[in-house]
């Protein structure tokens, strides 16, 4: 087995993990993108405007820390052997 | 009656069901969110925000997973009794032992869980936490944990290619035995159609790919 098939094999649990979790984080992102879009063509002011502000930053790091949470689970439970296992 | 889950369970089961992972996350950015910013517009600083909706994403997953958990089975309003466990320990042997005779030496954990679960219609008592053919029931791996205990069967580590660690069950000879045993006792059951409980398993089986399909 050459290094890189190594380093592939290894990695590839971590990478599956990882890429579902960024999919997962990516459609929260999208969420909010589409939810922006529709405040630009509905403009909302005052209170509620700046309630929607605050959505939109506590949302980008709302999605920052389930990402980080969900990565951090799955590095565990792969390390201790409870990953699921496509083979 | 309402129980919380363990932690670890909750953490594995997140970690190995996509859909949940999911259904989680979305329900944790509505819910936490909103809050969040309503508290923010109030006037309440960034900093202590921000912090606070973080720290709740954890135990808010955790306490959302266990009633999930808890509505998903109306079966699971009542908790597990002993009769469920033994009834699940007989039959997982006995399906085992059939899959050995057929050839069928180990077996994956997923794998026993979707035997299992066809099989569960047949039987008088259905085995309550067999739910749906998910990959992984933590009720069924204890089962499967105290038939190792026990000496029946062999637990085997098994890594492919790289992949995550799969778990494997054989049953050992003892295994056989009391198998055996157990058949016999089940044949004076008139309640339990076997016929059709080996039937379902052979066809889950050929499914799996563990057994070559009837049409073959």
């Amino acid at each position: 087995m050459n290094f890189f098939h190594q380093v592939w094999t290894g990695f590839r649990p971590y990478l599956v993990k990882f890429a579902i979790d960024f999919a997962i984080s990516a459609t929260l992102w999208l969420g909010l993108f589409v939810f922006r879009r529709l405040t630009r063509f509905l403009p909302v002011t005052d209170w509620a405007g700046s309630f929607i502000v605050h959505m939109h930053s506590a949302g980008v790091v709302a999605i920052f820390g389930i990402f980080a949470f969900l990565s951090a689970n799955d590095i565990v439970q792969i390390r201790r052997g409870g990953g699921l296992c496509f083979a | 009656m309402f129980r919380l889950a363990k932690v670890s369970d909750f953490l594995r089961e997140l970690s190995e069901s996509a859909g949940l992972k999911f259904g989680l996350a979305w329900l944790a950015f509505c819910v936490l969110v909103v809050p969040t910013a309503l508290l923010m517009t109030l006037g309440v600083p960034d900093r202590y925000a921000l912090p606070t909706m973080l720290a709740a994403i954890l135990p808010f997953l955790y306490f959302v997973f266990c009633i999930s958990r808890w509505l998903r089975s109306p079966e699971t309003h009542r908790p597990l009794r002993s009769d469920d466990l033994a009834l699940s320990r007989d039959i997982q042997l006995v399906l085992l032992d059939f899959l050995h005779r057929n050839g069928v030496g180990r077996i994956a954990e997923s794998d026993m869980h979707r035997l299992v679960f066809e099989v569960d219609r047949f039987l008088p008592v259905p085995m309550n936490f067999v739910q749906r053919p998910i990959r992984y029931s933590h009720d069924l791996f204890q089962c499967l944990k105290a038939l190792e205990r026990e000496g029946l069967v062999d637990e085997l580590i098994y890594v492919h290619d790289g992949w995550a660690p799969r778990h494997l069950y054989e049953l050992t000879r003892v295994g056989r035995m009391q198998a055996v045993e157990i058949l016999e006792r089940m044949r004076a059951f008139k309640e339990l159609p076997l016929d059709r409980i080996f039937g379902s398993a052979a066809t889950a089986a050929s499914q799996l790919r563990l057994l070559p399909s009837t049409g073959d």
